[in-house]
């Protein structure tokens, strides 16, 4: 009589229910093989509704500033009448719960906005990594009508070379003066940067940003063209330069 | 309030991936490394050496010439069969 489960989430959340999101998104970070199964054909009910989105995946030590920058770019997408969800990607299950606290009282704006979406997410303790739920997660989302995703995650572990594979463009935060910041970074990750931003520019960081801008912009240049043909640019941001951004380093 | 710098440069990079396909290229070499990842669960890994000893995942996937999500799904519902789910 009832419709099968896995047809009355994708129903759901294709027709905008958050909390069957949400509930969808749990099955497939599940390890209850019971829940994979219905995650798997929840995923196939809905496979045809995903791929819209622009995919946008951001990295960058603790601090630097990516769920501010995530919190703006959001209202700007939202503003030009685009719906926007998170997936913030914790580095470790232990840290999980005070980190996405942290996050979600940060996007204060964009967690009250109805247009956005905000879900933290283990990176540990899942089957295959992060990898294989954050992209299903991400279907999920498309199919439930967002376009434009953002995957937040730390640059220091196993999580951005997977985060590369899943967001069409991987966005690099830096900050200026930090010198070796690089260090504690992923080693090659320079190599999957597509925008590399200079964040913090403001106040009495200003010049020093835009030093900085031009110093990556530089050695962005030697490393090997990827193989979409874009040259990684290096641009300065600020979320809290009431003025937004200023000129960019983008003569490449 | 706005990030134009990042927020341009974003939409540069779309811009330039939206020509020649490149964008469905690259999504297209993103499944292939998600099932590659999938693979890489111990019980797959298991069943898939027991199953398929010489088989080569990524030239079977790249073989149809077909859209991502497509394949996605033949290519899970082959693997439901395998596995038995
Ligand atoms: N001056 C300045 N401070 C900023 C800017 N963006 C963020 N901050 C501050 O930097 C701190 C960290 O910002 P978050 O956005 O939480 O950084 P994060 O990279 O998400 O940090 P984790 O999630 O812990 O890895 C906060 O106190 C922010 O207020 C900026 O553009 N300029
Ligand atoms: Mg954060």
């Amino acid at each position: 009589m009832n419709k099968p489960l896995h047809l009355q989430y994708a129903e759901g959340l294709r027709s905008g229910d958050r909390a069957m999101l949400a509930r969808a998104i749990t099955l497939t970070e599940s390890t209850n093989l019971e829940h994979r199964i219905l995650a798997e054909k929840i995923l196939e009910a809905v496979l045809p509704f995903t791929g819209k989105a622009i995919r946008l995946g951001i990295t960058g030590v603790p601090g630097v500033g990516k769920s501010t920058c995530i919190e703006q770019m959001g209202l700007h997408y939202i503003q030009q009448g685009k719906s926007v969800a998170v997936l913030a990607i914790d580095p470790t299950s232990t840290r999980t719960q005070g980190s996405i606290l942290g996050d979600k009282t940060r996007m204060t704006a964009l967690s009250a906005n109805p247009m956005a979406f905000i879900r933290p997410s283990p990176s540990t303790g899942v089957l295959g990594g992060i990898g294989a739920h954050t992209y299903e997660s991400m279907l999920l989302c498309e199919a439930a009508g967002f376009e434009v995703i953002c995957i937040e995650t730390v640059g220091v572990g196993q999580s951005e070379t997977d985060v590369q594979k899943l967001c069409d463009v991987f966005i690099l935060l830096m900050l200026a003066g930090a010198g070796d910041e690089l260090q504690g970074m992923k080693k090659g990750i320079m190599e999957w940067v597509d925008i590399l931003v200079v964040n913090k520019a403001d106040g009495a960081n200003i010049t020093q940003a835009e030093t900085a801008a031009n110093v990556y912009q530089q050695s962005l240049h030697w490393f090997p063209q990827n193989l979409y043909a874009w040259k990684p640019r290096a641009v300065c941001a600020s979320s809290i330069n009431p003025d937004g951004i200023f000129s960019s380093n983008t003569n490449h | 309030m706005v990030f134009l710098a990042v927020i341009q440069t974003i939409e540069n990079f779309f811009n330039h991936m939206h020509e020649n396909n490149r964008l469905s290229q690259k999504r297209k070499a993103q499944v292939v490394s998600h099932f590659k990842q999938l693979l890489q669960h111990e019980w797959m890994q298991l069943f898939w050496k027991n199953l398929h000893t010489n088989h080569d995942i990524e030239q079977d996937f790249l073989q149809h010439d077909f859209n991502p999500y497509t394949a996605l799904k033949t290519e899970k519902e082959r693997w439901y069969k395998l596995f038995k789910f």
